[in-house]
C-alpha cells in the first residue's frame, strides 16, 4: 500500500524557507551518498546538543521502552517524553511558535491534527530519504513528516457478552438483536475513515451516512473517548464497541478482560506520523530520533512491545493479521482536508457532538 | 489597597483581558492575536439560536444540582456545628471523603452504578428478585442529581464555618419565644446564614454552569448539551481543527455577564452587613441546639443521604480499583482481587518528584488564595474603601465563571507574551489555581467577615491595640475556622483540578492531576480508582487528626445549650 505524498496547504513562506534552510545546515554539509556515515554525523552533531525533548500521546511506558532502545543505539543524549493530546499539542505548539518559546524537537502526531501544523509552517522539510536513506514510500508532505505506525479500529467485542461468529459484518449491527448493545464512540473516527472511496477501500461518505443513520435508530450507547469505550466495553455494559483500538483491547485481554477485536472488514486504520519542529533547540537530535522511528530498531521495540505500533505500509502485527484473515484495511487519508471534512460529516451524523 | 487592586488586576484582570483579545482576534484557523479585530467570534457564539437553547438547559442544570447540593451541605453543615447529633465526628469525616474523588471518576461511578444493561444497583434490585427496575441516569434529572451529590462536599467545607459562628442567643430567644428547634432554624438561623447560603449559591451555580464532569460523561450520553460541553468542543474540535478560542472565549464572556447579574444579588446583602452579625462583642458562645429524642432520627436520616453521596461512589472506586476489570460483587469475584493498581501507582518511577510538584503547586496556591481572599474580604467588608471593595469584590468573584479549559488557555498565552520566565514551571500552574479558586474563597470569607461585628474592632481600637493587633488577636481566631476550611478547600481542588493543569504543565511540572488525566486516556481505570482511594484515604487521614478536626470546626468554648 502506497502512502500518499501529496502536500496540502500553502506554499512555503520565506520566513520558513529561510527557518528550514538554517535547520538543514549541518546535514546539508555533511550529505553524501553514505546514509551510514550521514547518520554517523548526525549522532554526533546531537550529543553535542546533549538533549532531546519528545511530544508525543502515546503511553508512557511505551515511550520508556522506546527511549530505551534509542539510547542504547545512540548514547550520549538525553530524551525526555512530554505526554500530550494531539489537538492540545498542535494549539500549544502554534501558541509557542507565535512567542517564539519552541519547546518541542519532535513530535509524534495523528494525519488528522496535521492541517494546522503544516500550514502555519511548524514542521521543518528534511531529506530523509537521500541523506538518511529512509524508506521513499514512508516520507510524506515534502519531507515535513515521515510515516510512523498506524492502529487499527475494528469491531470488538465482550466475549461475556457475545461471541465472534455472532457477527460476520458490520450490517448485523444494524438488527434488531443488537438494540441498546452497541457503543458507538462520539467522535466518529473509524467511521469518518471508512468515508474513503470505494477505490481505496472504504464505502464512500453516503453508505456511511446511512449506516450511521440506521445505527442511531437501533439507541447504540454513545461514548466520548477511546478508553471510556473500551472500558465500557470490559466492564459488560455493552457486547460491541465502535471507536476503540486493537491494541488497547490486546492490553485488555493481557490482562484478563473478556475482550477481543473481530477481523469484520473493513478495518479502518489511523495514522502517525514523525515530523522535527522548526525552530527547535535540538535539531540533529530532532532528526536522528525520527529517522530511527522510521527504521527497522524503533520497529523492533514496538512489536517486542505488542502495542500494535510499527511502520505505515507494512501495517502493524495486528493489521497484518486482520489482512490475512481475509478483512480489508482502509488507512486514514494522507489528504488532510478531506479528513476533516469526514470527520465533521461523522460527528454531525452521530449527533453527539453539537 | 493599591496593592490588592494591583495584585486581582494581575490575576483576574489579565486573563479576562486576554479572553477579550481572543473573542475579538481568534477563530479555528488564528490564535489570539494573529488577525485584526472583529466580532465574528461574538456573532457565532451569541448569535446562534443553540446557544440560547444550551443556555436554558444549563441553567436547569446548575439550578438543581445547585439546590440538591447546598440542601444536603446545609443539613449536615446545621447538623454537625449546631446540634447535638451523635457522631458528629465521623459524619464530618464522611461528607467530606468523596471530595478526593476527581469529577470524571465520581460521574463514572455513578454510571456503573446506575447504567440500564448492568449497573450494580440495576442488577443488585433484579437479583433479588424484583423486576428490571426503570432506574437510569440518562436525563437532565440523572445529571442533576449526580452533579448535586458532588457538590455537597464541597459545598458543605464552604458554609460549614457560617454555621459554627451562629450566637445561640438568638436561638435561645427565639425558643424562649414559644418556636421549636424547626421553627428557629426557620425563622432564626436560616435568615442570618442567607449571605453565606447566597454567596455559596451563587458560587456553586457558576460552578455548576462551567464544569464538564458529569454533562461530559451522562450528558453526552442522554444527548443533552449543556454550555461547558459547547464550550468544550469549541476548544477540542473533533475534526483536528485548531480550537476555535473566539467562540469559546465569547461563550466565557456570556457566562462572565450572567456572573456580574448573580453578583448585584451579593452586593445587596453585602450592603446590609450588619443584619447579619452574629459575632458581637458582648460575647460570643458557640453551643448546640439539643435535639432530645430527635437525636437518633437525624442521625439515620444523614446515615441515609451519605449512602448516595459518599457510600455508593466510594464502594464502587475501591471495589474497581481491586479488579483489572469491573464484575458485579460477589463471593465468586472476590478471587480476582488484585493489588495490581495499588502497585502500578506506588511503583511508578518520578513519583516522588511528581508527588513533590503537587504539595508545591497547591500549597502555594492554598497560601496565596487565603491571603488575598481574606484581604479582599476585610477591605469589602469592613475597611471604608469606598467604592472601591464592591469592585473588588465583584473582580474576585469573577474568575469562577470562565470554565477552567479557557482560563488555562488564558493564562498560557498571557505568560507567553509577557516574559517572565514562569512559562513551562509549575508556578504558572499555582497562579492559574489562585485565580480559578479566588472565588470561591473570597465568596467564603465575606460572608464570615459579615459575622463580625464593627464593635470588635472599635473596643479594640479604644483599648489602644492598632489594626494589625487587633486582626491578629481578634478577628483572626474568630476567622481561623473560616481561613482553615478554605484553605483545605482550596488545597484539595487545586490537586484536583485537571484541565487547568493539562493546559500548563510541562515535563518538568507534572503534577498528580496530569497523573490523572494520563490514567484516564490511556484506559488504566484500575490504577486510576487506586489512585482517586489513596487520595480519598489522605484525605480521611487528615481529616481525623485531631489538631486538624479543631482547626476545621471551632473550637467548643461552652457546653451544650
Amino acid at each position: 500500500m502506497t502512502m500518499p505524498n501529496a502536500v496540502p496547504g500553502p506554499t512555503t513562506s520565506r520566513r520558513a524557507l529561510l527557518g528550514g534552510l538554517a535547520a538543514t545546515a549541518l546535514p546539508a554539509r555533511l550529505a553524501h551518498a553514505d546514509p551510514a556515515a550521514n547518520i554517523a554525523a548526525l549522532h554526533r552533531a546531537a550529543q553535542a546538543e546533549g538533549k532531546l525533548v519528545y511530544w508525543s500521546p502515546e503511553e508512557v511506558p511505551i515511550a520508556r521502552a522506546m527511549i530505551a532502545r534509542f539510547t542504547a543505539t545512540y548514547p550520549g543524549i538525553e530524551v525526555t517524553q512530554f505526554r500530550i493530546e494531539p489537538a492540545s499539542a498542535a494549539h500549544r505548539m502554534l501558541a509557542e511558535h507565535r512567542a517564539g518559546q519552541v519547546n518541542v524537537d519532535v513530535f509524534n502526531m495523528p494525519l488528522l491534527f496535521m492541517q494546522p501544523i503544516l500550514e502555519q509552517q511548524l514542521v521543518v522539510p528534511v531529506d530523509w530519504v537521500g541523506l538518511y536513506g529512509a524508506d521513499p514510500e514512508l516520507v510524506m508532505y515534502d519531507g515535513r513528516a515521515i510515516c510512523g505506525w498506524d492502529l487499527e479500529m475494528p469491531l470488538c467485542i465482550n466475549t461475556d457478552l457475545t461471541s465472534r461468529e455472532a457477527i460476520t459484518a458490520w450490517e448485523d449491527l444494524l438488527a434488531p438483536a443488537w438494540r441498546g448493545r452497541v457503543l458507538l464512540e462520539a467522535r466518529g473516527l473509524p467511521l469518518a475513515i471508512l468515508m474513503r472511496e470505494p477505490r481505496d477501500g472504504g464505502w464512500g461518505e453516503a453508505r456511511v451516512l446511512d449506516y450511521i443513520a440506521r445505527l442511531k435508530a437501533n439507541d447504540p450507547v454513545v461514548l466520548l473517548g477511546g478508553s471510556p469505550a473500551a472500558e465500557a466495553l470490559a466492564s459488560g455494559r455493552v457486547a460491541v464497541a465502535i471507536g476503540t483500538y486493537s491494541s488497547k483491547i490486546d492490553l485488555y485481554r493481557r490482562a484478563g478482560g473478556p475482550v477481543d477485536w473481530l477481523t469484520v472488514g473493513p478495518i479502518p486504520s489511523i495514522v502517525y506520523v514523525m515530523c522535527v519542529s522548526s525552530g527547535c533547540a535540538h535539531p540533529n537530535a530532532a532528526r536522528l530520533w525520527a529517522q530511527w522511528t522510521a527504521g527497522p530498531g524503533a520497529k523492533d521495540v514496538f512489536e517486542t512491545a505488542n502495542f500494535g505500533l510499527v511502520h505505515g505500509r507494512a501495517l502493524s502485527p495486528n493489521g497484518q493479521k486482520m489482512r490475512a484473515a481475509g478483512a480489508r484495511i482502509v488507512l486514514e487519508d494522507s489528504d488532510v482536508a478531506a479528513n476533516q471534512r469526514r470527520l465533521s460529516l461523522a460527528a454531525a451524523a452521530i449527533g453527539a457532538l453539537k | 489597597m493599591w496593592l490588592l487592586g494591583a495584585l486581582l488586576a494581575w490575576l483576574v484582570a489579565a486573563p479576562i483581558g486576554m479572553l477579550v483579545l481572543a473573542a475579538l482576534t481568534a477563530d479555528a484557523t488564528h490564535m489570539p492575536a494573529s488577525r485584526a479585530p472583529g466580532l465574528g467570534a461574538f456573532a457565532r457564539a451569541w448569535l446562534d439560536p443553540a446557544t440560547w437553547g444550551v443556555m436554558g438547559t444549563s441553567l436547569q442544570f446548575a439550578a438543581g444540582s445547585c439546590a440538591l447540593g447546598l440542601a444536603i451541605a446545609a443539613l449536615f453543615a446545621w447538623a454537625i456545628e449546631r446540634t447535638d447529633v451523635p457522631g458528629r465526628r465521623l459524619l464530618f469525616i464522611a461528607i467530606l471523603a468523596p471530595m478526593a474523588i476527581p469529577g470524571m471518576i465520581y460521574a463514572t461511578a455513578w454510571t456503573q452504578l446506575l447504567n440500564s444493561s448492568n449497573g450494580l444497583l440495576n442488577v443488585a434490585v433484579t437479583r433479588i428478585g424484583f423486576p428490571q427496575p426503570r432506574i437510569g441516569l440518562l436525563s437532565l434529572g440523572g445529571m442533576i442529581l449526580v452533579q448535586g451529590l458532588a457538590l455537597a462536599s464541597h459545598a458543605y467545607l464552604l458554609i460549614a464555618a457560617a454555621f459554627a459562628a451562629i450566637d445561640p442567643s438568638w436561638e435561645e430567644q427565639s425558643r424562649i419565644a414559644g418556636r421549636g428547634a424547626a421553627g428557629s432554624l426557620w425563622r432564626i438561623t436560616l435568615p442570618l446564614l442567607r449571605p453565606a447560603l447566597l454567596a455559596a449559591a451563587i458560587y456553586f451555580f457558576l460552578v455548576c454552569i462551567e464544569t464538564f464532569d458529569v454533562p461530559g460523561m451522562i450528558g453526552l450520553s442522554a444527548h443533552i448539551e449543556v454550555l461547558s460541553t459547547r464550550i468544550y468542543w469549541a476548544t477540542h474540535p473533533e475534526s483536528g481543527q485548531l480550537p476555535d478560542y473566539g467562540v469559546a472565549s465569547a461563550l466565557a464572556l456570556l457566562l462572565l455577564l450572567i456572573a456580574l447579574g448573580l453578583m448585584r444579588l451579593h452586593r445587596g446583602e453585602a450592603g446590609r452587613a450588619r443584619r447579619f452579625v452574629t459575632i458581637t462583642a458582648r460575647g460570643y458562645r458557640p453551643r448546640r441546639v439539643r435535639l432530645g429524642r430527635w437525636r437518633w432520627p437525624l442521625l439515620g436520616l444523614l446515615c441515609a443521604i451519605l449512602v448516595p453521596v459518599a457510600v455508593l461512589p466510594l464502594f464502587m472506586l475501591v471495589w474497581r480499583s481491586l479488579l483489572r476489570f469491573y464484575v458485579f460483587p460477589s463471593t465468586a469475584a472476590l478471587n480476582r482481587l488484585t493489588w495490581f493498581g495499588y502497585r502500578s501507582v506506588l511503583g511508578e518511577p518520578g513519583s516522588l518528584h511528581m508527588l513533590a510538584n503537587t504539595a508545591l503547586v497547591a500549597g502555594s496556591a492554598a497560601v496565596a488564595t487565603v491571603g488575598l481572599a481574606a484581604a479582599i474580604a476585610f477591605v469589602s467588608v469592613r475597611a471604608r474603601s469606598g467604592v472601591a471593595g464592591p469592585w473588588l469584590r465583584r473582580g474576585a468573584l469573577l474568575p469562577q465563571a470562565i470554565p477552567s479549559v479557557v482560563l488555562g488557555f488564558a493564562v498560557m498565552m498571557l505568560y507567553l507574551m509577557l516574559p517572565i520566565g514562569i512559562y513551562g514551571t509549575i508556578w504558572i500552574i499555582a497562579l492559574a489555581l489562585t485565580t480559578k479558586y479566588l472565588a470561591g474563597s473570597a465568596a467564603s470569607l465575606i460572608a464570615a467577615q459579615m459575622q463580625i461585628a464593627p464593635e470588635l474592632w472599635e473596643a479594640s481600637a479604644l483599648s489602644g491595640a492598632g489594626a494589625w493587633r487587633t486582626w491578629r488577636l481578634i478577628v483572626a481566631p474568630l476567622l481561623a475556622p473560616a481561613f482553615a476550611n478554605v484553605a483545605l478547600w482550596v488545597l484539595i481542588h487545586a490537586i484536583r483540578e485537571l484541565a487547568i493543569a493539562i493546559m500548563l504543565y510541562s515535563p518538568a511540572s507534572s503534577v498528580v492531576a496530569t497523573q490523572v488525566w494520563a490514567l484516564w486516556e490511556g484506559g488504566q481505570m484500575t490504577e486510576l480508582c487506586a489512585l482517586g482511594v489513596l487520595a480519598t484515604a489522605l484525605l480521611v487521614c487528615l481529616l481525623s487528626l485531631p489538631a486538624l478536626v479543631r482547626l476545621v470546626r471551632p473550637a467548643r468554648r461552652g457546653s451544650a445549650a
